[in-house]
């Protein structure tokens, strides 16, 4: 079934169309949601909104991009929003100032414990450090790097001209860089 | 090509994503720079690590999640189309509201205060007149003595 066709269907209240579209997205939604948040629950819990959010939408899909690109923009705007909600709530409630970053869990069970560790702490430093990137940069990075889309596809998700996500990109790595580099002794 | 020029460089070097030019440049500067190795290896063990990490996957119970959630909208459905535009029609029309309820409060409690249930137009008029001592140019009731007194100044006059 081509992405137009299931999205009408969609749009037509079948359920079974939407299982598919979920079971054939549901993977690329909650990775992209995790790398923006940084956080197992919140990721759950926005692609949970993000799929909601399809369904309701799915009369607005024009068919002129990519299903993914779209779902993709979904994901991503909806990461962005909650995201400065959060930092809202946090500030009115003083919440910031005591604030943990949380600890994630190891992924590699065929390492040794000390290996593990060690990929831990560099996958943390690295995360954080591109969690707190500015949006724009964040978001092409993330979609570069985790989700391998190409310049076209960043331009087309992010609605921005090629040569603004080179740009984007191309930032993102040199502030990347400046925060790195310092953190050698931490390892 | 100075320490931190170079070093800005780096991770795009490590991802191959720059201009053959600019990638020469870079090669030929670490050939000579200790600081710049090692910054770049420093660079290179958390960057590559990083990406070799798995790929998350969803969990397996959003399936369950989303369908209730959904049933539980289509429960309520035939609100649904409303509630959303009704808010946002509801909106300013409560904030009038709200302002012209002020306002009328406002009156009142300056009505109560000046002790006297007449019409704000009278009042203030009489107000005015009093200020501006225009009073004598109203109609004197015949017989009070204001009258009387201004009727002996008039003849005083006219002589």
């Amino acid at each position: 079934m081509g992405d137009s066709e299931l999205v009408i269907k969609i749009k037509n209240g079948d359920q079974n169309a939407f299982r598919q579209l979920f079971e054939q997205y549901q993977h690329l939604v909650y990775n992209t949601c995790y790398r923006m948040s940084g956080n197992r629950e919140e990721a759950e819990d926005i692609t949970q909104d993000v799929f909601i959010k399809i369904i309701h939408a799915a009369g607005k899909f024009r068919g002129d991009a990519k299903l993914s690109s779209w779902i993709y923009r979904i994901a991503v705007n909806t990461c962005l929003k909650k995201e400065r909600r959060k930092k809202l709530e946090n500030w009115i409630s003083l919440e910031f100032l005591f604030q943990d970053e949380g600890k994630l869990q190891p992924q590699s069970p065929d390492k040794t414990p000390d290996q593990q560790v060690e990929i831990l702490e560099k996958e943390q430093i690295v995360q954080n450090a591109i969690r707190n990137l500015p949006e724009r940069q964040k978001t092409a990075l993330i979609l570069h790097r985790y989700e391998n889309l190409s310049y076209q596809e960043i331009a087309a998700v992010m609605e921005i001209s090629l040569s603004a996500v080179e740009s984007l990109l191309h930032r993102a790595k040199e502030n990347l860089t400046k925060k790195l580099i310092p953190l050698k002794k931490y390892l | 090509m100075k320490h931190k020029k170079i070093q800005k460089k780096l991770l795009r070097y490590l991802d191959d994503d720059l201009p053959e030019r600019e990638k020469v440049k870079v090669q030929r500067h670490l050939e000579s720079c200790q600081t710049c190795r090692d910054a770049l290896k420093t660079l290179e063990s958390m960057w590559v690590t990083e990406r070799s990490i798995e790929r998350k996957t969803a969990p397996p119970f959003l399936w369950t999640r989303i369908s209730a959630k959904l049933s539980a909208e289509a429960e309520h459905g035939f609100f649904k189309g409303f509630k959303k535009p009704l808010r946002l029609a509801l909106r300013p029309v409560a904030t009038v509201m709200v302002l012209l309820f002020i306002f009328f409060i406002g009156i009142k409690l300056g009505n109560l205060m000046s002790g006297s249930s007449r019409d704000v137009t009278e009042i203030s008029t009489e107000r005015i007149t009093d200020n501006f001592g225009m009073s004598y140019f109203e109609i004197l009731p015949p017989g009070s003595l204001d009258a009387r007194v201004l009727a002996l100044t008039n003849n005083e006059m006219q002589k």
